[in-house]
């Protein structure tokens, strides 16, 4: 059976709408629907809340400090170190050697095992005069993020191997060089 | 901006006609063509892992075979259906009020966040998956990146590398980009879902259900933290299986509500494992609302069919082969996913060799650390329980699910993620302080998308509902020409659904 009902604007426009619904009945459905609105009110003002948190400049500032330094580490990791080149992650913090292995992804070859690696990459926290001491060290090259002060130090691993090979051809230091990996 | 471009032309634009053929009008429709992209893109992701090649040749693949395949299932089937749903300009309505309250959220992503697990997991997934085969078999089987979870599902990694396939890699907040993009649309599609509640009601309540819409993307943005604006994928997971509960297990059953609750589904699994064992879950309630057991004391007489009063084993056989399909269709390319990763040998960090003896003080600890993210339980609780004292009859009128699915769907959901904490080995303390305020977010997020649901119930009840409504039941009732689901025959939808449900009292 289908009913005919008269179409206005926004659907039918007959007079008495609902279904048997008594006073009582729509003043709890009134009630319930408060109450449901409620939780998604105050939940809804409460990422209001959060996000102006997130856009203030003390925030921007300091995630736009640790995306540049961790885009200086990206970039500085593609200068220092040949494509394809394994290399070896060692730093004290475990979040460092972490953030080092995924920024060489696609680039670099992390190694489990330094003596697989052609290249040992360190990260540390450095003042300027700290960069420029360790500067002069051999086989080492630096990368000095000043945004974040933070200092890459890449170590040419075959170099630092010959070098101490043509110093000890008989390979007197075999205790070392068993440690570190002959190639 | 770069984001936005690859979310509308690189996962939208492929994304749309199987959008348009399961949405409809619905206001979803906008909001799901990119997730259906970003699933079409992670199951590339896994052909490239599996078979070889590169991600964005097999995306082109998967994109042209998934049109090919939705136009001609539009060209058999879809037609015939029409084009049910509210009028195009509600749905338009709730589309700008959904993307009115995402707007402000999504400000944040002008501050270049990138959280640790968005680093160490989604973004090197990512590039890895940019390289290629070989670079992403090496990279994932590298013991040296154990620490990023290798097993883990392919989806925001595989959109992450469409969109490095675009602007290439130099800009590495682009993945965190895509993430929180693809989790506004997730929020879009549950909104949507919600505003599907009041279909057929009056414009007041439609209001009603769009702010309700409006409201719930906030909430999953205030419930998720900085996380999600950090580029986690939690709240992704959480949103899309809420959107599931809600289109599959609590508005009425119908053709529609189906297919988007399993494209939902389908999303989840393929994002994070805790979404694989989440939508399995949902997925077999599904399976149940939607081809129930006939009980023994109940099924033959109340349906009152002679052929029902002889179940014969093929009927029993069929019956099960369909709930087991209703499962594993949807599921398949989650479970691609993982057991692609136990082929390859890939573990997570959670599971290590050696069980803690300690059991029962580890649930203790867990259920301890949840509590203060569960609170919203008490509310859901008092206001289902409300509903269903004076709502119950109405409720069973238009069809919604009997609040028994969403309760144990969210009640099993949760004992999986506590028994993950329970059976892990990773230190407890430590791994419940930096994960419980996220592993919860399912938990949370989808009671408060029943709560919105219970609003606009609420509201109908209080404002009636429209008489086009009555009619449009009592006609489909005598309208053979009106399909229903698969295996249904000419009958229309619901009442064919009615005359197979669990019992008399509506316990769908």
């Amino acid at each position: 059976m289908r009913l005919s009902l008269p179409r206005g604007r926004h659907g039918p426009d007959g007079a008495g709408k609902t279904r048997g619904g008594s006073a009582v009945k729509r003043a709890a459905c009134a009630l319930i629907a408060c109450g449901a609105a409620v939780p998604l009110a105050l939940g809804a003002h409460s990422d209001v809340d959060q996000t102006k948190q997130y856009t203030s400049p003390a925030w921007t500032s300091e995630f736009t400090h640790a995306y540049q330094s961790e885009e200086c580490l990206y970039h500085a990791i593609r200068s220092a170190v040949p494509k394809g080149a394994p290399i070896y992650v060692s730093t004290p913090s475990p979040a460092h050697t972490q953030l080092l292995a995924e920024l060489s992804t696609l680039w670099a070859v992390p190694q489990e095992n330094v003596a697989q690696a052609d290249w040992a990459l360190y990260i540390s926290h450095e003042t300027l005069a700290g960069y420029l001491h360790h500067k002069h060290r051999r086989f080492m090259a630096y990368h000095y993020c000043p945004s974040s002060g933070t200092l890459l130090s890449v170590k040419n691993l075959v170099q630092a191997r010959h070098a101490r090979h043509r110093a000890d051809p008989i390979g007197r230091r075999q205790g070392r060089n068993h440690r570190v990996g002959h190639r | 901006m770069n984001a936005a471009v690859v979310l509308v032309l690189g996962l939208g634009v492929p994304g749309l006609l199987p959008a348009l053929v399961a949405a409809r009008r619905s206001p979803a429709l906008i909001f799901l063509a990119p997730l259906i992209g970003a699933a079409m893109a992670a199951i590339a992701a896994e052909i490239e892992l599996g078979v070889g090649g590169t991600m964005v040749l097999w995306y082109v693949v998967v994109a042209v075979t998934v049109n090919v395949l939705a136009a001609a299932w539009w060209l058999a089937f879809g037609r015939r259906t029409g084009w049910p749903g509210p009028p195009w300009y509600w749905s338009l309505i709730t589309v700008v009020a959904v993307l009115a309250a995402l707007a402000y959220p999504l400000t944040a992503l002008r501050v270049p966040i990138i959280g640790r697990d968005p680093n160490s997991i989604w973004l090197t997934h990512a590039l890895f998956i940019a390289g290629g085969h070989h670079a992403l078999v090496a990279g994932l089987k590298n013991p040296v990146y154990t620490f990023d979870n290798p097993d883990y599902p392919p989806l925001v990694p595989a959109a992450s590398a469409l969109a490095f396939a675009f602007y290439g890699m130099g800009d590495l907040h682009l993945s965190v980009d895509m993430t929180v993009l693809l989790t506004a649309c997730a929020l879009g599609v549950l909104g949507a879902a919600i505003t599907m509640a009041a279909e057929k009601s009056r414009p007041v309540t439609r209001a009603g259900a769009a702010a309700a819409a409006g409201a719930i993307c906030l909430v999953g943005f205030a419930i998720s933290g900085k996380f999600t604006i950090s580029g986690y994928t939690d709240l992704l997971w959480a949103t899309v299986a809420a959107a599931a509960v809600i289109l599959g297990l609590v508005l009425p059953r119908s053709q529609q509500n189906l297919c988007l609750a399993w494209i939902c589904a389908v999303a989840a699994s393929l994002t994070k494992n805790e979404g694989l064992t989440t939508a399995l879950i949902i997925l077999i309630l599904i399976a149940f609302r939607y081809r129930p057991i006939t009980l023994p004391w109940r099924g033959p007489a109340s349906a009152g069919s002679a052929s029902v009063s002889r179940p014969s084993v093929s009927r029993f056989i069929l019956g099960w082969a369909e709930r087991a399909a209703f499962v594993i269709v949807p599921a398949l390319p989650g479970l691609a996913s993982a057991g692609l990763a136990r082929r390859l040998g890939l573990q997570n960090a959670f599971f290590g060799a050696n069980a803690h003896p300690a059991l029962a003080a580890r649930a203790s600890a867990t259920i301890t650390a949840m509590e203060p993210y569960l609170r919203v339980v008490l509310v859901a609780m008092v206001i289902t329980l409300a509903g269903c004292v004076v709502l119950n009859a109405d409720r069973r009128r238009a069809g919604f699910g009997n609040p028994a699915w969403l309760w144990v769907g969210w009640v099993l959901s949760l004992g999986a993620i506590v028994a993950t904490y329970v059976f892990g080995t990773l230190e407890l303390s430590l791994w419940l302080k930096n994960s419980v305020n996220r592993t919860t977010i399912f938990a949370q997020l989808v009671l408060y998308a029943y709560i919105a649901v219970w609003l606009v119930i609420g509201l109908q009840g209080a404002l009636g509902h429209r008489r086009e409504n009555v009619a449009e039941v009592d006609a489909s009732l005598h309208d053979p020409d009106q399909p229903g689901l698969a295996g249904e025959g000419s009958a229309p939808a619901e009442p064919a659904f009615s005359s197979r449900l669990l019992d008399d009292e509506g316990f769908y």
